[in-house]
Protein backbone atom coordinates (compact mmCIF):
# COMPACT_ATOMS: atom_id res chain seq x y z
CA UNK A 1 0.00 0.00 0.00
CA UNK A 2 2.37 2.32 1.15
CA UNK A 3 4.52 1.61 -2.25
CA UNK A 4 1.76 2.19 -4.40
CA UNK A 5 1.47 5.77 -2.46
CA UNK A 6 5.26 6.31 -3.19
CA UNK A 7 4.94 5.00 -7.09
CA UNK A 8 1.99 7.34 -7.32
CA UNK A 9 3.57 10.35 -5.87
CA UNK A 10 6.41 9.50 -8.46
CA UNK A 11 4.74 9.40 -11.51
CA UNK A 12 2.40 12.42 -10.95
CA UNK A 13 5.51 14.60 -10.41
CA UNK A 14 6.89 12.62 -13.54
CA UNK A 15 3.65 13.81 -15.33
CA UNK A 16 4.25 17.57 -13.56
CA UNK A 17 7.38 17.92 -14.97
CA UNK A 18 7.65 16.89 -18.37
CA UNK A 19 3.74 17.30 -19.55
CA UNK A 20 2.59 20.37 -17.61
CA UNK A 21 4.84 23.03 -19.00
CA UNK A 22 3.40 22.25 -22.59
CA UNK A 23 0.20 24.00 -21.39
CA UNK A 24 0.43 26.65 -23.02
CA UNK A 25 1.57 25.81 -26.35
CA UNK A 26 -1.50 23.39 -25.85
CA UNK A 27 -3.75 25.99 -25.44
CA UNK A 28 -3.08 28.11 -28.00
CA UNK A 29 -3.68 25.63 -30.34
CA UNK A 30 -6.88 24.42 -28.96
CA UNK A 31 -7.86 28.79 -28.59
CA UNK A 32 -6.98 28.35 -32.46
CA UNK A 33 -9.49 24.77 -33.41
CA UNK A 34 -12.00 25.14 -31.72
CA UNK A 35 -12.43 29.07 -31.83
CA UNK A 36 -14.41 28.89 -28.47
CA UNK A 37 -12.26 29.62 -25.21
CA UNK A 38 -14.49 27.24 -23.12
CA UNK A 39 -14.25 24.46 -25.37
CA UNK A 40 -10.61 25.10 -25.67
CA UNK A 41 -9.99 25.02 -22.22
CA UNK A 42 -12.31 21.65 -21.98
CA UNK A 43 -10.53 19.80 -24.53
CA UNK A 44 -6.92 20.67 -23.08
CA UNK A 45 -8.37 19.53 -19.43
CA UNK A 46 -9.39 16.10 -21.29
CA UNK A 47 -6.00 16.02 -22.85
CA UNK A 48 -3.99 16.19 -19.89
CA UNK A 49 -6.72 13.64 -17.88
CA UNK A 50 -5.70 11.22 -20.79
CA UNK A 51 -2.52 11.53 -20.75
CA UNK A 52 -2.41 11.12 -17.10
CA UNK A 53 -4.46 7.90 -17.26
CA UNK A 54 -2.08 6.69 -20.05
CA UNK A 55 0.86 8.05 -18.71
CA UNK A 56 2.92 4.09 -18.72
CA UNK A 57 2.64 4.31 -21.88
CA UNK A 58 4.41 7.04 -22.85
CA UNK A 59 8.52 6.26 -23.27
CA UNK A 60 10.71 8.56 -21.39
CA UNK A 61 12.89 10.78 -23.23
CA UNK A 62 10.50 10.52 -26.25
CA UNK A 63 9.32 13.90 -27.73
CA UNK A 64 6.39 14.55 -24.58
CA UNK A 65 4.89 17.67 -26.43
CA UNK A 66 4.46 15.76 -29.65
CA UNK A 67 2.62 12.94 -27.65
CA UNK A 68 0.40 15.29 -26.07
CA UNK A 69 -0.23 16.80 -29.64
CA UNK A 70 -1.09 13.50 -30.68
CA UNK A 71 -3.56 13.07 -27.94
CA UNK A 72 -5.19 16.26 -27.96
CA UNK A 73 -5.46 16.13 -31.98
CA UNK A 74 -7.47 12.72 -31.61
CA UNK A 75 -9.98 14.01 -29.16
CA UNK A 76 -10.10 16.99 -31.06
CA UNK A 77 -10.96 15.19 -34.34
CA UNK A 78 -13.31 12.72 -32.65
CA UNK A 79 -15.11 15.33 -30.45
CA UNK A 80 -14.83 19.01 -31.49
CA UNK A 81 -14.80 18.89 -35.06
CA UNK A 82 -17.63 21.01 -36.88
CA UNK A 83 -20.07 18.46 -38.06
CA UNK A 84 -20.32 20.59 -41.49
CA UNK A 85 -18.15 19.89 -44.10
CA UNK A 86 -17.41 23.58 -45.09
CA UNK A 87 -18.21 24.26 -48.87
CA UNK A 88 -15.18 26.73 -49.51
CA UNK A 89 -13.00 23.15 -50.25
CA UNK A 90 -14.19 22.96 -53.51
CA UNK A 91 -13.10 25.73 -54.50
CA UNK A 92 -8.93 25.83 -53.90
CA UNK A 93 -7.85 24.46 -57.08
CA UNK A 94 -8.94 27.88 -58.69
CA UNK A 95 -6.99 29.52 -56.33
CA UNK A 96 -3.38 30.48 -57.60
CA UNK A 97 -0.38 29.48 -55.77
CA UNK A 98 1.57 32.42 -54.27
CA UNK A 99 -1.97 34.34 -54.88
CA UNK A 100 -1.38 37.42 -52.36
CA UNK A 101 1.77 37.97 -54.26
CA UNK A 102 0.09 38.01 -57.59
CA UNK A 103 -2.46 40.32 -56.21
CA UNK A 104 0.04 42.90 -54.93
CA UNK A 105 2.99 42.80 -57.01
CA UNK A 106 2.85 45.54 -59.46
CA UNK A 107 -0.01 47.06 -58.32
CA UNK A 108 2.25 50.66 -57.13
CA UNK A 109 5.44 50.86 -57.91
CA UNK A 110 6.36 49.87 -54.46
CA UNK A 111 9.65 48.26 -53.18
CA UNK A 112 7.81 45.65 -50.87
CA UNK A 113 4.48 45.18 -52.03
CA UNK A 114 3.41 43.48 -48.30
CA UNK A 115 4.62 46.09 -46.44
CA UNK A 116 1.52 48.21 -46.66
CA UNK A 117 -0.69 45.14 -46.18
CA UNK A 118 1.45 43.82 -43.06
CA UNK A 119 0.63 47.58 -41.52
CA UNK A 120 -2.79 47.05 -41.82
CA UNK A 121 -4.16 43.71 -41.35
CA UNK A 122 -4.92 42.91 -37.55
CA UNK A 123 -4.14 40.40 -35.15
CA UNK A 124 -7.66 39.19 -35.16
CA UNK A 125 -7.63 39.08 -39.57
CA UNK A 126 -5.29 36.81 -39.46
CA UNK A 127 -6.72 34.58 -36.18
CA UNK A 128 -9.92 34.80 -38.09
CA UNK A 129 -8.76 33.52 -41.39
CA UNK A 130 -6.69 30.77 -39.89
CA UNK A 131 -10.30 30.06 -38.10
CA UNK A 132 -12.20 29.68 -40.54
CA UNK A 133 -10.26 27.25 -42.84
CA UNK A 134 -11.81 23.82 -42.90
CA UNK A 135 -10.53 21.59 -40.12
CA UNK A 136 -8.41 19.64 -41.93
CA UNK A 137 -6.25 22.45 -43.14
CA UNK A 138 -6.53 24.43 -39.85
CA UNK A 139 -5.31 21.66 -38.08
CA UNK A 140 -2.07 21.07 -40.07
CA UNK A 141 -1.92 25.06 -40.46
CA UNK A 142 -1.78 25.16 -36.80
CA UNK A 143 0.86 22.50 -35.54
CA UNK A 144 3.46 23.85 -38.38
CA UNK A 145 2.31 27.47 -38.19
CA UNK A 146 2.28 27.85 -34.46
CA UNK A 147 3.93 25.02 -33.24
CA UNK A 148 6.47 24.48 -35.68
CA UNK A 149 6.00 20.85 -35.90
CA UNK A 150 7.67 19.18 -39.00
CA UNK A 151 5.63 17.20 -41.82
CA UNK A 152 6.89 14.30 -40.30
CA UNK A 153 5.67 15.12 -36.42
CA UNK A 154 2.46 16.48 -37.90
CA UNK A 155 2.07 13.08 -39.67
CA UNK A 156 2.15 11.38 -36.87
CA UNK A 157 0.23 13.51 -34.94
CA UNK A 158 -2.84 13.44 -36.45
CA UNK A 159 -2.18 10.11 -38.31
CA UNK A 160 -2.11 11.15 -42.26
CA UNK A 161 -0.03 10.17 -44.84
CA UNK A 162 3.36 12.28 -45.30
CA UNK A 163 1.89 13.28 -48.70
CA UNK A 164 -1.39 14.04 -47.46
CA UNK A 165 0.23 16.68 -44.58
CA UNK A 166 2.10 18.35 -47.56
CA UNK A 167 -1.12 18.90 -49.53
CA UNK A 168 -3.22 19.90 -46.87
CA UNK A 169 -0.46 22.82 -46.29
CA UNK A 170 -0.13 23.75 -49.40
CA UNK A 171 -3.98 23.96 -50.00
CA UNK A 172 -4.82 25.68 -46.42
CA UNK A 173 -1.92 28.33 -47.63
CA UNK A 174 -4.26 28.96 -51.15
CA UNK A 175 -7.00 29.52 -49.02
CA UNK A 176 -5.23 31.15 -46.00
CA UNK A 177 -3.93 33.94 -48.53
CA UNK A 178 -6.96 33.97 -50.37
CA UNK A 179 -8.85 35.32 -46.94
CA UNK A 180 -6.34 37.39 -45.97
CA UNK A 181 -6.81 38.84 -49.29
CA UNK A 182 -10.34 39.44 -48.91
CA UNK A 183 -10.22 40.97 -45.59
CA UNK A 184 -7.62 43.54 -46.86
CA UNK A 185 -9.92 44.63 -49.46
CA UNK A 186 -13.29 44.30 -47.74
CA UNK A 187 -11.85 46.85 -45.06
CA UNK A 188 -10.65 48.99 -47.69
CA UNK A 189 -6.63 48.32 -46.76
CA UNK A 190 -6.00 47.62 -50.80
CA UNK A 191 -7.85 48.29 -53.64
CA UNK A 192 -9.06 45.03 -55.40
CA UNK A 193 -6.62 44.52 -58.42
CA UNK A 194 -9.03 45.29 -61.66
CA UNK A 195 -9.29 42.23 -63.72
CA UNK B 1 16.76 24.91 -61.73
CA UNK B 2 14.67 26.66 -63.91
CA UNK B 3 11.65 28.56 -62.36
CA UNK B 4 9.10 26.29 -62.24
CA UNK B 5 11.08 24.01 -60.74
CA UNK B 6 12.19 26.68 -57.66
CA UNK B 7 8.53 27.40 -57.47
CA UNK B 8 7.94 23.76 -57.01
CA UNK B 9 9.64 24.02 -53.83
CA UNK B 10 8.35 27.06 -52.48
CA UNK B 11 6.64 26.12 -49.47
CA UNK B 12 8.80 23.19 -48.48
CA UNK B 13 12.22 25.39 -48.28
CA UNK B 14 9.68 28.34 -45.98
CA UNK B 15 8.78 25.26 -43.80
CA UNK B 16 12.53 24.40 -43.79
CA UNK B 17 11.34 20.75 -45.27
CA UNK B 18 13.20 20.67 -48.41
CA UNK B 19 16.89 18.95 -48.54
CA UNK B 20 20.47 20.42 -48.78
CA UNK B 21 20.58 19.68 -51.89
CA UNK B 22 17.35 21.26 -52.96
CA UNK B 23 18.00 24.02 -50.72
CA UNK B 24 20.80 25.21 -52.27
CA UNK B 25 20.01 24.50 -55.75
CA UNK B 26 17.20 26.78 -55.39
CA UNK B 27 19.62 29.58 -53.86
CA UNK B 28 21.74 29.81 -56.44
CA UNK B 29 18.54 29.92 -58.99
CA UNK B 30 17.10 32.90 -56.95
CA UNK B 31 20.56 34.51 -56.68
CA UNK B 32 20.27 35.08 -60.70
CA UNK B 33 16.60 35.00 -60.66
CA UNK B 34 14.89 38.41 -59.94
CA UNK B 35 11.20 37.18 -60.20
CA UNK B 36 11.63 34.13 -57.91
CA UNK B 37 13.35 35.94 -55.66
CA UNK B 38 10.98 38.76 -55.24
CA UNK B 39 8.65 36.23 -54.42
CA UNK B 40 10.33 34.01 -51.94
CA UNK B 41 11.31 37.14 -50.36
CA UNK B 42 7.37 37.90 -50.08
CA UNK B 43 6.15 34.05 -49.38
CA UNK B 44 8.99 34.19 -46.39
CA UNK B 45 7.77 37.61 -44.65
CA UNK B 46 3.82 36.68 -45.46
CA UNK B 47 4.86 33.45 -43.25
CA UNK B 48 6.89 35.30 -40.65
CA UNK B 49 4.31 37.87 -40.46
CA UNK B 50 1.19 35.33 -39.97
CA UNK B 51 3.50 33.01 -37.33
CA UNK B 52 3.91 36.07 -35.82
CA UNK B 53 0.50 37.45 -35.63
CA UNK B 54 -0.73 34.09 -34.23
CA UNK B 55 1.09 33.97 -31.38
CA UNK B 56 -0.62 35.66 -28.66
CA UNK B 57 1.84 36.58 -26.15
CA UNK B 58 -0.81 38.41 -23.86
CA UNK B 59 -0.45 37.19 -19.72
CA UNK B 60 -3.04 34.36 -19.90
CA UNK B 61 -5.37 34.00 -17.06
CA UNK B 62 -7.03 32.08 -18.36
CA UNK B 63 -3.81 29.63 -18.70
CA UNK B 64 -3.67 29.64 -14.77
CA UNK B 65 -7.22 29.28 -14.36
CA UNK B 66 -6.52 25.80 -16.72
CA UNK B 67 -3.53 24.76 -14.72
CA UNK B 68 -5.61 24.92 -11.14
CA UNK B 69 -8.47 22.73 -13.17
CA UNK B 70 -6.01 20.46 -14.59
CA UNK B 71 -4.28 20.07 -11.76
CA UNK B 72 -7.40 19.56 -9.64
CA UNK B 73 -8.84 17.29 -11.93
CA UNK B 74 -5.46 15.07 -11.73
CA UNK B 75 -6.42 14.94 -8.08
CA UNK B 76 -9.12 13.60 -8.54
CA UNK B 77 -7.74 10.54 -11.08
CA UNK B 78 -5.39 9.71 -7.97
CA UNK B 79 -8.04 9.75 -5.29
CA UNK B 80 -11.36 8.91 -6.96
CA UNK B 81 -13.21 9.10 -3.96
CA UNK B 82 -11.81 12.37 -2.08
CA UNK B 83 -12.82 14.77 -5.06
CA UNK B 84 -16.13 13.81 -6.77
CA UNK B 85 -17.67 15.83 -9.65
CA UNK B 86 -16.24 18.26 -12.64
CA UNK B 87 -15.53 21.47 -12.45
CA UNK B 88 -16.98 23.84 -11.84
CA UNK B 89 -19.70 21.88 -9.75
CA UNK B 90 -17.53 20.72 -7.58
CA UNK B 91 -17.05 23.48 -4.67
CA UNK B 92 -13.74 22.44 -3.81
CA UNK B 93 -12.15 22.71 -6.92
CA UNK B 94 -14.38 25.74 -7.50
CA UNK B 95 -12.46 27.41 -4.52
CA UNK B 96 -9.32 26.48 -5.89
CA UNK B 97 -9.76 28.12 -9.02
CA UNK B 98 -10.86 31.36 -7.32
CA UNK B 99 -7.89 31.70 -5.16
CA UNK B 100 -5.55 30.84 -8.30
CA UNK B 101 -7.88 33.58 -10.58
CA UNK B 102 -7.90 36.21 -7.58
CA UNK B 103 -3.90 35.35 -7.39
CA UNK B 104 -3.53 36.32 -10.62
CA UNK B 105 -5.29 39.23 -10.70
CA UNK B 106 -2.82 41.08 -8.04
CA UNK B 107 -0.33 39.58 -9.50
CA UNK B 108 -0.81 40.87 -13.07
CA UNK B 109 -1.47 44.34 -11.56
CA UNK B 110 1.89 44.46 -9.19
CA UNK B 111 3.46 43.81 -12.79
CA UNK B 112 2.02 46.44 -14.84
CA UNK B 113 1.64 48.98 -11.76
CA UNK B 114 3.26 51.33 -10.16
CA UNK B 115 1.68 51.86 -7.02
CA UNK B 116 1.94 54.96 -5.53
CA UNK B 117 0.34 54.54 -1.55
CA UNK B 118 -2.51 57.16 -1.12
CA UNK B 119 -4.28 57.68 2.16
CA UNK B 120 -7.12 58.53 0.12
CA UNK B 121 -10.39 58.86 2.53
CA UNK B 122 -13.56 56.97 1.58
CA UNK B 123 -15.05 59.78 0.54
CA UNK B 124 -13.13 60.13 -2.31
CA UNK B 125 -13.79 56.64 -3.93
CA UNK B 126 -16.77 58.40 -5.32
CA UNK B 127 -14.37 60.52 -7.35
CA UNK B 128 -13.22 56.89 -9.03
CA UNK B 129 -16.14 55.55 -9.07
CA UNK B 130 -18.03 58.85 -11.56
CA UNK B 131 -15.41 56.95 -13.62
CA UNK B 132 -18.26 54.28 -14.54
CA UNK B 133 -20.54 56.79 -15.69
CA UNK B 134 -18.71 57.31 -18.68
CA UNK B 135 -19.90 55.66 -21.75
CA UNK B 136 -19.76 52.22 -22.03
CA UNK B 137 -18.15 53.02 -25.74
CA UNK B 138 -15.01 53.25 -24.02
CA UNK B 139 -14.89 49.77 -23.03
CA UNK B 140 -16.28 48.01 -26.42
CA UNK B 141 -12.21 48.74 -27.58
CA UNK B 142 -11.48 45.07 -26.08
CA UNK B 143 -8.96 44.48 -29.40
CA UNK B 144 -6.95 46.20 -27.99
CA UNK B 145 -5.71 49.22 -29.33
CA UNK B 146 -5.11 51.28 -26.42
CA UNK B 147 -2.48 48.89 -24.76
CA UNK B 148 -5.02 48.17 -21.93
CA UNK B 149 -4.99 45.11 -20.52
CA UNK B 150 -7.72 42.85 -21.90
CA UNK B 151 -8.81 39.86 -20.72
CA UNK B 152 -11.49 37.39 -22.74
CA UNK B 153 -15.15 37.33 -21.03
CA UNK B 154 -14.59 33.70 -19.29
CA UNK B 155 -11.45 35.04 -18.03
CA UNK B 156 -12.72 37.78 -16.32
CA UNK B 157 -16.13 36.02 -15.22
CA UNK B 158 -13.48 33.33 -13.36
CA UNK B 159 -11.58 36.52 -11.76
CA UNK B 160 -14.12 38.05 -10.77
CA UNK B 161 -17.19 35.93 -9.62
CA UNK B 162 -16.54 32.53 -10.47
CA UNK B 163 -19.89 31.10 -10.47
CA UNK B 164 -21.22 34.01 -12.48
CA UNK B 165 -21.30 32.96 -15.86
CA UNK B 166 -24.49 34.71 -17.47
CA UNK B 167 -22.65 38.10 -16.91
CA UNK B 168 -20.92 39.55 -19.99
CA UNK B 169 -18.29 41.18 -20.34
CA UNK B 170 -17.93 43.99 -22.35
CA UNK B 171 -14.47 44.89 -21.74
CA UNK B 172 -11.54 45.22 -19.00
CA UNK B 173 -8.60 47.64 -19.26
CA UNK B 174 -6.38 49.49 -16.42
CA UNK B 175 -7.13 52.78 -15.39
CA UNK B 176 -4.76 55.47 -13.68
CA UNK B 177 -6.27 56.79 -10.64
CA UNK B 178 -4.13 59.05 -8.91
CA UNK B 179 -1.25 57.61 -9.64
CA UNK B 180 -2.57 54.35 -8.83
CA UNK B 181 -3.93 51.48 -11.41
CA UNK B 182 -6.90 49.73 -10.90
CA UNK B 183 -8.33 47.43 -13.13
CA UNK B 184 -11.70 48.30 -14.57
CA UNK B 185 -14.23 45.50 -15.73
CA UNK B 186 -18.04 46.08 -17.47
CA UNK B 187 -20.41 43.55 -17.31
CA UNK B 188 -23.79 43.29 -18.52
CA UNK B 189 -26.30 41.37 -16.75
CA UNK B 190 -29.40 41.97 -18.50
CA UNK B 191 -30.34 45.65 -18.21
CA UNK B 192 -27.63 46.48 -15.43
CA UNK B 193 -24.42 47.22 -16.18
CA UNK B 194 -22.11 45.83 -13.52
CA UNK B 195 -19.00 48.71 -13.36
CA UNK B 196 -16.09 46.19 -11.52
CA UNK B 197 -12.67 48.06 -10.02
CA UNK B 198 -10.10 46.32 -8.88
CA UNK B 199 -8.09 48.55 -6.50
CA UNK B 200 -4.89 47.42 -4.50
CA UNK B 201 -5.96 47.02 -1.14
CA UNK B 202 -2.91 48.78 0.79
CA UNK B 203 -4.48 52.02 -1.39
CA UNK B 204 -8.09 51.99 -0.29
CA UNK B 205 -9.20 52.61 3.34
CA UNK B 206 -12.90 51.28 3.84
CA UNK B 207 -14.63 52.20 7.00
CA UNK B 208 -15.22 49.73 9.96
CA UNK B 209 -18.91 50.19 10.14
CA UNK B 210 -19.01 49.46 6.26
CA UNK B 211 -17.30 46.08 6.42
CA UNK B 212 -20.29 44.61 7.59
CA UNK B 213 -23.36 46.72 6.94
CA UNK B 214 -23.70 50.02 4.71
CA UNK B 215 -22.97 53.46 4.72
CA UNK B 216 -24.31 56.83 3.15
CA UNK B 217 -21.66 59.21 1.73
CA UNK B 218 -22.85 61.91 -0.56
CA UNK B 219 -26.12 60.75 -0.80
CA UNK B 220 -25.06 57.15 -2.08
CA UNK B 221 -25.75 53.98 -0.06
CA UNK B 222 -22.84 51.89 -0.52
CA UNK B 223 -23.05 48.13 0.93
CA UNK B 224 -20.06 45.90 2.45
CA UNK B 225 -19.18 42.80 1.77
CA UNK B 226 -16.25 40.81 3.59
CA UNK B 227 -14.99 37.69 2.15
CA UNK B 228 -11.90 36.69 3.83
CA UNK B 229 -9.30 38.65 2.62
CA UNK B 230 -11.15 39.93 -0.03
CA UNK B 231 -13.14 43.82 0.66
CA UNK B 232 -16.44 44.36 -1.74
CA UNK B 233 -18.17 47.60 -1.58
CA UNK B 234 -21.52 47.87 -3.71
CA UNK B 235 -23.33 51.25 -4.88
CA UNK B 236 -25.61 52.53 -7.49
CA UNK B 237 -25.02 55.06 -9.89
CA UNK B 238 -27.60 55.34 -12.43
CA UNK B 239 -28.55 52.37 -13.59
CA UNK B 240 -24.92 50.75 -13.27
CA UNK B 241 -23.90 48.80 -10.20
CA UNK B 242 -20.36 49.45 -9.05
CA UNK B 243 -18.56 47.06 -7.23
CA UNK B 244 -15.11 47.77 -6.22
CA UNK B 245 -13.19 44.87 -4.62
CA UNK B 246 -9.77 44.80 -3.14
CA UNK B 247 -7.22 42.19 -4.50
CA UNK B 248 -5.46 39.88 -1.89
CA UNK B 249 -3.77 36.76 -2.49
CA UNK B 250 -6.16 35.04 0.10
CA UNK B 251 -9.45 35.92 -1.73
CA UNK B 252 -12.41 33.78 -1.44
CA UNK B 253 -14.48 35.19 -4.03
CA UNK B 254 -16.61 31.59 -4.31
CA UNK B 255 -19.12 33.22 -1.38
CA UNK B 256 -20.21 36.44 -3.18
CA UNK B 257 -23.17 37.41 -5.47
CA UNK B 258 -22.87 40.21 -6.96
CA UNK B 259 -26.12 42.38 -6.71
CA UNK B 260 -27.56 40.05 -3.89
CA UNK B 261 -29.39 41.45 -1.05
CA UNK B 262 -30.32 44.78 -1.06
CA UNK B 263 -29.25 46.63 -3.75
Amino acid sequence: MRNLKVENNRKRSNFETEALPHMDAMLRTALRMTKDGSDAEDLVQETYAKAYRFWDKFEPGSNCRAWLFKIMTNIFINEYRSKSRSPVAASIEDIDDSYLYGQLAGMESTENPEQRLFAKILDDDVRKAIENLPDDFKLVAVLSFLEGFSYQEIAEIADLQLGTVKSRMHRGRKLLQKQLYNYAVTNGYIKEKAQ
Amino acid sequence: MNCEEARELLYEIIDKEASEVDARRVQEHIDKCRECFDIYRFEGAIQEFITRKLRDNRPSLRLEVLKSRVLAELATIDHPRAAKGRWPFSPFTRSLVAAAAAIIVVAVFLLGSDFVRESESFASLTELHRVATRTLDVFRDVGNTTGAIAFSREELTYAVAPHVSEFLLIGGCLEQFRGTQVGHFVYLDGLTTVSVFLVPADCIEMPPELVAGKVERDGITYFGHDCGGCRLMFHRLGSTLVVTATTEPSVDLVGFVPGQGAI
